[in-house]
Formats: structure tokens, sequence, C-alpha cells
């Protein structure tokens, strides 16, 4: 009887602990059998060096890419765009392209008004070549292809009524590179970086440099570098690994900001022409997988 | 029975009772009233039909309560694909009944007997509460057969960005052939020779 009364007690410990166990299946999980390099760096633009000079330059820098194997053939793809702005800080521009967060929160000019301001905007517009093989090229990440570059001018009018704030956008499109040969690469520190001062420190940090015919160079800080085994989802802003309604909601939320609103996320802009738009949702619609 | 193997028996029973007992609120945890949750549910619930006809089905939510509303939808809905073709998926009211304008983005692929919609409001606007049509879908009955219409991975996204829990619910239905009736007024039928 002991026996008996033994072996139902184990029993019932084995059945509590299937009982309790987290069921880790999941449906989401990324499709390991795909076979490639997926590549996705974010980066800070600081200078912008143009025939020798160097200024203080404020932006962003976008890039996914990605090298698979499709039926023993290579096929290698690349997203790059960057937004960037050489305004100086001022009183009412402290973060040049997010104006917007003074005027609402800390311009004391009162009635209705506008600023205008420039900045500018990149575009991979072909690939040429794409290496993420470091012996080969010396840089973690590296490509070169055709871009296509503006300077955008941008007027913000704000009109205050009693009940709301009304918010128009002039823009003006004014393209200074077209088709012309760039060079993007980047380098990142497994363990951390030079110091402070110096560059950001911590893993996956480190510095890019982007060179456009007729528009210089770009440079500054690259981060959130991820090289993945698993399928990099284009758009799949949250890396849950699919693009889905979570996608879209978010670029959604943000439709029809440009820079100079407080709230403009450059990564939202999958176009990379400088707006969240009606372009943007249909890529991401796109994107989303039956 | 002697009594100690009378004991014995009745220790087993308990035993087993009780290990019974340790699924009863596992059960509760996996299946839990779903009283207050928003419900995506193809409607109607049951569709006849005849080969040659066209008939809408529309896809419904009820009982959004999200306290910063509903802001973004997705859905999948396959089907019998020798039975029914999808000719057609527009945008229901729902979303827009807040004032608020959408973007909306469908596919389908009749080959699979599969369609996805996706639906989200734009800008900084509250999500909608309630219930309403989220999309109507217009098949096409192409053969006699039973077919379901179900619905699934359906999310609702608030505009917090936070997914809204709901329960999806689809649809069946029954389709017959054309019917062709025959009728002999006056005559008579020739005879075989």
């Amino acid at each position: 009887m002991k026996k008996v009364i033994t072996g139902m007690l184990l029993a019932m410990m084995a059945m509590t602990v299937l009982i309790f166990k987290p069921n880790v299946a999941s449906a989401d999980s990324p499709d390991v059998n795909k076979r490639g390099t997926w590549f996705r760096m974010n980066g800070m633009i600081v200078n912008w060096t143009q025939d020798g000079n160097t200024t203080p330059t404020f932006g962003w820098i976008m890039a996914d890419a990605a090298e698979v194997n499709k039926s023993d053939t290579i096929q290698k793809w690349a997203i790059v765009h960057a937004i960037w702005s050489n305004l100086t800080i001022g009183p009412y521009n402290p973060h040049p392209l997010r104006q917007d967060d003074e005027v609402r929160h800390n311009d004391t000019r009162t009635g209705n008004f506008s600023y205008t301001f420039s900045f500018y905007t990149a575009k991979l517009i072909t690939l040429s070549d794409l290496n993420l093989n470091k012996t080969q090229t010396k840089h973690d990440f590296y490509l070169t292809g055709y871009w296509n570059a503006s300077e955008i001018t941008e007027t913000i009018n704000i009109t205050r009524t009693a009940n709301m704030i009304q918010i128009t956008i002039k823009w003006a499109d004014n393209p200074i590179a077209i088709n012309a040969t760039g060079t993007l690469f980047a380098d990142f520190w497994a363990a951390q970086g030079p110091g402070p001062g110096v560059m950001p420190i911590g893993p996956g940090v480190g510095k890019f440099e982007l060179t456009i015919d007729g528009v210089g160079t770009l440079s500054g800080y690259a981060w959130k570098s991820f090289i993945w085994a698993n399928e990099l989802n284009i758009c799949d802003f949250d890396e849950r690994g699919k693009v889905d309604i979570h996608d879209l909601v978010k670029a959604a939320k943000h439709y029809g900001e440009v820079p100079g609103f407080d709230d403009y996320d450059p990564n939202l802009d999958v176009c990379g022409d400088g707006k969240i738009d009606i372009g943007d949702l249909t890529t991401i619609a796109a994107n989303i997988q039956g | 029975m002697s009594r100690r193997r009378f004991e014995g028996f009745l220790i087993i029973i308990w035993l087993v009772l009780h290990i019974v007992s340790l699924f009863l609120p596992l059960s509760t945890f996996e299946f839990p009233s779903q009283t207050g949750y928003a419900t995506v549910a193809v409607s109607p619930s049951s569709i006849t039909g005849s080969v040659g006809q066209s008939f809408g089905v529309n896809v419904t939510v009820t009982n959004v309560t999200d306290s910063s509303g509903l802001y973004g939808w997705e859905f999948r809905l396959n089907w019998t694909v020798s039975i029914l073709n999808v000719s057609n998926i527009v945008e229901g009211s729902f979303l827009k009944s807040g004032g608020g304008s959408t973007f909306f983005s469908n596919s389908f692929d009749n080959a699979k007997g599969h369609m996805i919609a996706d639906c989200t409001l734009e800008g900084p606007v509250n999500g909608v509460t309630g219930g309403g049509i989220l999309a109507t879908i217009t098949f096409h009955i192409i053969d006699a057969g039973q077919s379901t219409m179900n619905l699934y991975n359906a999310t609702l996204v608030d505009a917090n960005e936070i997914d809204i829990p709901c329960k999806v619910v689809g649809s069946y239905g029954n389709f017959t052939s054309s019917v062709v009736d025959i009728c002999l007024i006056g005559g008579r039928m020739p005879l075989e020779s």
C-alpha cells in the first residue's frame, strides 16, 4: 500500500508540474528555415562635411538591408534614408527637427504665427553593392548605390482658436542630387566605444559615414545594430517578427506629421520622403503577410 | 474485500479526485468568462443560397468598451475554395463613426480561399467604442456544398496601441445547386415507339 500511495503522490506531483509548465509554443516564432543575413541600423547624424568644411548637424539615418539565399541565388536589398538639418540651436528651435514641441509646450508667443526652416533628405534609389562581410570591406556594414537628395523648405502655420490649434504645412522640394553615387558604411563596437566625450559607449553602438556626390559626407553615431539569421521584415517597427496591424497603427497615429512636429519619427517614414503619409501606410499594409 | 484493501481503495479514489480537482482551476484560466469581451463576428451566422448567386456578409464588432477606444483592426477569413469566391471587400462604417478619417487595406486570394483586411484611424484622434460594421465581404457561390466562413487572427488595437481582447465568431453557409423548374402544360409526352 505504501508503494501505491508513494506512486500516486509522485504522479500527482508530476501532473502538478505539467499543469504549471508555461506554454512556450508560439505561432509568431520567426521562420528559422530562411537563409540569409538581415541588418538594421539607426543612426544620428551629427556632422556634415562639404568641401572640407564640417558643420554641426542634427538628423537621423535609417537602414534595413539583407543578403538572402533564395534557391541558391543570393539576393540583396537595402532601404536607406536620411533626414538632417544644419539649423543652429536657438530659443525657439532647441530641437531643430522637432520645433513643434516648443510651440506646444514652451512657446510664449501668442496669436497666429508661422515658422519656416529647411532640412535635407537623402534616399537610396538603386543598390549597387551590399557587403556584410567585414573581412572584405573592413566595415561591419557597407553599401554603395545611387541616391536622390533634396532640400526641403517647410513652413508650418499655427492658427490658434478658442478650442483648437490648427496646423497647416507648406512644403517645397528642391532636388540637390539625382541618381548620385554614394557610399554608406558603419562599424560597431562589440563591447563598448572609445569612451565618454567621443562617442556613446555600449555594445552595438558605433559610427557611420554616408558620402553622396554633390551632397558631401554625413557622419555620426550608429546604434541598434542587428545582424540576424532570422528574417527582418520591412516595416516591422515593433520587431515582433511580423508586420501587422500594430505596425500600421503605430504609423497611422503619426499620420500627417513632418519634421518640425515633436512626435515626428523618421523610422515610420518608410518611403523616406520626409512625410508620414498615405504612401507609408500603403507600404506597411503591403508588407502585412496574409 | 478486506478492510485493509478497502482503505487502500478509498485512498486511491481520494488521490484521483484530488488530481482531477487540480485541473478545474486550469480550465477556469484557459476559458475565462468572456461576457465582457469585445466580439468580432461574421454576420449573419448562417447563410443559404444557390449556385450563381452572390451574397454579402458583414464582419462586425460589438462591445468595445476600452477606455481609449478602437483605433485599428485586422482580421483574416478563409472559406472553401470550391464553393465560394470573394468578389469585393469594402470598409464598414464603424471606425469612421467617431468622425476621424481611416486607412483601409485588404487582399484576397480565391485560389487559397483566404483574405486579410486591415483598417486604422489616422492621426491623433480618439478611438471609437460600442459596436458596428468593420467590413462587408461579397461572396459569389460557384458550387453547391457547405462552407464555413472562418474568421481568425482578429486583432483590435486601441488608441494607445494596446490590444483589446476579443473573441471571434465565424459563419456557416449551405449552398445548393441552381433549381430549374420544368413544367409541362398540356400536350402529351411522345411515347417511345
